[in-house]
């Protein structure tokens, strides 16, 4: 792959649009959120007489029914959305390459973690998140470990399949001969090839956490509830929709066009990595 | 030099088919049996054999990349068998690997100058600087210019990508290199520049070579000694002059006979071997040859030949041609002409 450029963008976009338009998509709504107080109000800000009003200069996307910006609201239920996309994908992959290298590399370890693996596949992701925040009470940390457990199998056994398939490799023994020790033969010769299938993987977690974290905050039982996130928006507004449908238009169109911009990066990144696309590059 | 560089004594491997927990005999096969033989410092020794013969294996088992299942690998009188981790990798250093495809056994992600001294940052660390004079040196060793070090393996030809094989191996200066098929997968013309460049090296840096081929031609050309193997033992182990002169064990002879000779003039003697190389996993009782061989006797049915040593220098075993109980000239008995 080597360093990206500025001045190899336009190439990127043409012979891989969809990393550029997801990506792009992506560092857009980064950059929105993180400089969310820069522009919009504060989303905690009750005015009880401003209730459901339409979008203005002074709210450009209306109030909620508590009078609140939905504006500021949705930018920075956007921050809970990537927070919690980006850190379940950097978890799993942290814990699935953990799992899938050891047990590509140790036959013991491997029997018992595929089979813990195999029982974590059973749990629902939403049954798993219900039961631990009626143990712990609502907050982010616990929701992203709800959300990474059920994922944590598919990962790791993609991580042990490359493992297993590259430890055979004329190369990998080469490094052996040549007095290489596990570590660094793991480091450098295996490690490597396992991270453009983790990246694919990765993106298609991060979706799938945010559409869980929104699923999750709808039912209630996700991040608090003053704590604006596109899920509890969305379930606080439903009842309005038929007043001020841009309560409900402003989290839905930001959550589906998300996800749909981190899938896009997801099939891109696929595409990218793919040996048969690489050789015309 | 006091005894040989590399002793090998009774090596044995049997990869068993399956786990057996619930099984109590499990079937193994049987890749290398009961093999001995020794390798001078700056000498070749040449195995040869058909494919599945147990040479790959018997190169593995040299590095330990496979534990040997019995015998011993003795490297200037240590049993590197019974060495432990840190014994090992300080031992490494003395015996470095060729492999056959310049393909595979090039890490596709590192430079050429980063894959040549790999080996050596194993051992102590060097500097940029350290690194890039060593790539440059080892470059020049194998006939490759110093630029070459920052292209990737897809960026080179076969005949290069085994000319960087060959420096990695030469990055720990060992005093042997175990080659195996080092140049099967290269054209014939980039064959012959990479053997002119193992025997360049051998007589300037005195190493020794394992050399692992199926090809005869190849052979005769480089080994100052031949080991034929069939089915994984040594059947005939021999100078290579005598051996190409004059095999004794009939697999030998008929191993020459089928060999292409590049002379369309020349009559070449057929000695039709019948029928395929038995299973590794049940071998045929007796000489494993004895089902091929035009020469079985019920002998060859019941016991299995020992290596039995000849005048000229080479052991041979085959019941016939070298009998144990009269260690003497081979009894040369003709094989029946094709026609």
């Amino acid at each position: 792959m080597g360093r990206l450029r500025i001045s190899d963008l336009p190439r990127l976009a043409r012979r891989h649009p969809l990393v550029f338009v997801g990506g792009g998509i992506l560092a857009l709504l980064i950059i929105l959120a993180l400089a969310a107080p820069l522009y919009a109000g504060d989303p905690l800000t009750m005015d009880p007489f401003k209730r459901l009003q339409p979008p203005s200069a002074e709210m450009w996307f209306g109030s909620d029914n508590l009078g609140r910006d939905v504006l500021a609201r949705t930018v920075f239920g956007a921050r809970i959305s990537l927070i919690v996309g980006l850190s379940a994908a950097a978890a799993t992959a942290l814990g699935g390459v953990l799992i899938g290298v050891l047990a590509g590399y140790n036959r013991g370890f491997d029997n018992v973690a595929m089979r813990v693996m195999d029982g974590l596949m059973s749990i629902p992701t939403i049954l798993l998140a219900i039961a631990l925040i009626s143990l712990t009470g609502p907050g982010i940390g616990i929701l992203i470990i709800a959300i990474v457990i059920p994922q944590l199998p598919s990962v790791s056994r993609l991580v042990r399949s490359v493992v297993l398939a590259v430890r055979e490799r004329p190369y990998v023994e080469a490094a052996l001969c040549g007095g290489a020790r596990l570590p660094k033969v793991l480091w450098r010769h295996i490690m490597p090839s396992t991270i453009p299938p983790l990246m694919v993987q990765g993106a298609i977690v991060c979706a799938d956490a945010i559409l869980t974290e929104a699923a999750l905050s709808f039912l209630g039982v996700g991040v608090p509830p003053e704590i604006p996130s596109w899920g509890n928006m969305i379930a606080s507004s439903r009842l309005y929709l038929a007043i001020a449908p841009m309560t409900i238009f402003a989290p839905g169109i930001c959550l589906a066009v998300t996800v749909l911009a981190v899938n896009l990066l997801g099939d891109g990144l696929r595409d990218l990595f793919d040996p048969r696309s690489k050789r015309r590059r | 030099m006091t005894g040989p560089l590399l002793k090998v004594e009774n090596l044995t491997k049997h990869y068993p088919l399956g786990s057996g927990i619930f099984k109590k005999s499990i079937p193994v096969i049987r890749a290398v049996e009961d093999v001995t033989f020794s390798v001078e410092a700056g000498e070749t020794l040449c195995i040869v054999g058909e494919s599945g013969c147990g040479k790959s294996t018997i190169a593995r088992l040299l590095m330990r990349l496979v534990e040997p299942t019995g015998g011993r690998v003795l490297i200037d009188g240590t049993d590197i068998a019974g060495l432990k981790k840190d014994a090992l990798h300080a031992w490494r250093r003395r015996m470095q690997m060729v492999f056959q495809d310049p393909y595979s056994s090039l890490n596709p992600r590192l430079t050429a100058g980063q894959i040549i001294t790999e080996p050596v940052e194993n051992f102590e660390r060097l500097s940029r600087k350290q690194r890039n004079a060593l790539a440059a040196d080892l470059l020049q060793k194998v006939g490759m210019s110093p630029e070459m070090m920052h292209r990737l393996p897809s960026e080179l030809s076969g005949g290069q990508r085994q000319r960087l094989g060959i420096a990695r191996a030469l990055a720990l200066k060992p005093s042997l290199i175990i080659a195996d098929e080092a140049v099967s997968a290269l054209d014939v013309s980039v064959q012959a520049q990479i053997l002119n460049l193992l025997l360049d090296l051998q007589q300037q840096m005195g190493i020794a070579f394992v050399f692992i081929s199926h090809d005869l031609g190849v052979v005769e050309h480089i080994a100052h000694r031949v080991a034929v193997m069939y089915l994984g033992r040594i059947v005939e182990l021999a100078p290579s002059e005598a051996l190409f002169a004059k095999p004794v064990h009939p697999y030998t002879e008929a191993l020459i006979a089928a060999a292409p000779v590049p002379d369309p003039t020349r009559v070449r003697l057929e000695v039709p071997l019948e029928g395929e190389m038995p299973s590794p996993i049940n071998p045929p009782k007796g000489c494993a040859f004895h089902p091929r061989c035009p020469l079985a006797i019920e002998r060859c049915r019941i016991e299995v030949p020992p290596l039995v040593p000849m005048a000229d220098g080479r052991v041979v075993a085959c019941h016939v041609r070298a009998p144990a109980e009269r260690q003497m000239q081979p009894t040369h008995v003709d094989l029946q002409l094709g026609h």
